[in-house]
């Protein structure tokens, strides 16, 4: 026991500095992908079937494919066509378009969820479409929203391990290189797991206080 | 010049005509109650109006904007044409005043601090003083419907039209939302009323329409229509409705 805490105690600043990369993917996935996917979302709504079905392609294949394979694709794949792109770009490249195909389809049911009568009534005081989207629709979408992209940034902080396997020093990469040296695997692995859960938890507690400010005083 | 003139006026949903030809003419001033039974197009007649729908053929020419074949007429609008809605679409994420002064300030650029001095005499207007800083749904339905005529007449509107503005709600909030429609007609505003209440059509409206199966059945001064229509559907409709003692 006294052996295992001190390995921990060794190991801390590693950890920390793998958690930390694991923080600034997952952070980087979800900013990007949400930008991007509330993009992809606008283009599926749009009147224009050119608009529509180029957004409709990319979260198919996007959703379609394992992250894995999309990172492998990025990272091992790209340089085939000249565009080496380091680890970690590589990486954040790759969850911010998964991100996108996920946060697009939250984000454009909870838009199509607000109802009819919202845009009728924008319309009937001469709001313009962007307006009414601006000023009436996403307000209310964004209540809708906010549980199932919460729930999509907490996958992608455990998914961000698999960035582990194009050698981004995230935190399951350093607790591997820690269990190459010291062959503690269990303990390792469970002071991984256990980070994993203190970041889940601290964003499940941030979601609940976004979902109540989303949904103050309105009902 | 008439506020509303319609001709011709056809629009199906698919296969379904809904109105299959209105010729409708409203002078300003003019308080006119639509009646008929539930699907014979009245509802449809006055989102055509609004230009909440896209017309199939005929002319619709409201408030001096004209709308023919696909062209949306909302825009072109730009609030002129008031419009009540059944379950009030208030902004649920909006305060009342917010609600009310959402198209002075977005739509006519009006100054913030004057639109919400108008905005808080609109709601003292329809008996809402006081309540400018609830959201929706801490108000009744009959407050909502009156803040949703506040936030109508907001835009200076040149003709309010109300689809059965009253429907939803409890019984005993229908006279509030009744009274506020009569204050806006004793003004000599013009309204197109689309409602069951026949008393409240007999009482305020200059002229009643009765519309079955998408055309114009017969129209005429409300109490003369609602006593002694001419049309034996017309006669029947208002039988069923407890106006007309049946004959049959």
């Amino acid at each position: 026991m006294e052996t295992g805490l001190d390995l921990l105690r060794q190991s801390a600043p590693l950890l920390a500095k793998g958690a930390g990369y694991t923080v600034l993917l997952s952070v980087i996935g979800m900013g990007v992908g949400v930008v991007l996917g509330f993009g992809l979302a606008l283009m599926r709504l749009s009147r224009t079937a050119l608009l529509r079905w180029p957004a409709s392609v990319y979260v198919s294949a996007f959703r379609g494919a394992p992250l894995l394979v999309q990172l492998f694709l990025i990272y091992y794949g790209l340089p085939k066509f000249g565009l080496e792109l380091s680890p970690l770009v590589s990486a954040g490249l790759g969850f911010s378009l998964n991100i996108a195909a996920y946060a697009s389809e939250i984000l454009r049911s909870a838009i199509a969820a607000v109802d009819k009568g919202q845009w009728e009534a924008a319309s009937v005081l001469g709001m313009s479409r962007g307006q009414t989207l601006r000023r009436v629709i996403l307000p209310q979408a964004a209540r809708t929203a906010v549980a199932p992209l919460s729930n999509s940034f907490i996958g992608l902080v455990k998914d961000t391990s698999l960035a582990a396997v194009i050698q981004v020093p995230e935190l399951v990469r350093q607790t591997q290189l820690i269990v190459a040296r010291t062959y503690e695997v269990f303990t390792m692995y469970l002071a991984a797991a256990a980070i994993y859960w203190i970041l889940s938890t601290v964003l499940a507690a941030v979601q609940d206080r976004l979902e109540r400010r989303a949904s103050e005083g309105r009902r | 010049m008439s506020a509303i003139a319609t001709k011709g006026l056809k629009k199906s949903y698919g296969d379904t005509p809904v109105l299959a030809g209105v010729d409708l003419t409203v002078t300003p001033g003019e308080v006119v109650a639509i009646i008929g039974p539930s699907g014979s197009g009245k509802s449809t007649l006055l989102r055509c109006l609004a230009g909440l729908e896209a017309i199939n053929a005929g002319k619709v020419t409201i408030a001096g904007v004209t709308a023919g074949g696909k062209v949306p007429l909302a825009k072109a609008l730009n609030g002129r044409v008031g419009f009540v809605f059944q379950n009030f679409n208030l902004f649920p994420h909006k305060t009342a005043l917010e609600n009310v002064i959402e198209g002075p300030i977005v739509v006519r650029k009006a100054d913030p601090a004057q639109a919400r001095a108008k905005g808080l005499a609109l709601l003292e207007k329809v008996g809402l003083s006081g309540r400018a800083d609830a959201y929706p749904t801490a108000l009744s339905g009959g407050q909502q419907q009156r803040c949703a005529i506040a936030r109508a007449l907001a835009m200076d509107p040149e003709v309010i039209l109300f689809d059965e503005p009253t429907s939803a709600l409890d019984p005993e909030l229908v006279g509030e939302v009744l009274a506020v429609i009569r204050d806006l007609a004793a003004e000599k505003r013009t309204l197109v009323i689309v409602t069951h209440q026949m008393d409240f059509a007999r009482d305020v409206a200059d002229r009643t329409i009765f519309m079955d199966g998408g055309v114009i059945v017969e129209q005429g001064p409300s109490r003369q229509l609602l006593a002694s229509p001419r049309e034996e559907r017309t006669r029947r409709f208002l039988a069923r409705s407890g106006v007309l003692q049946s004959s049959l």
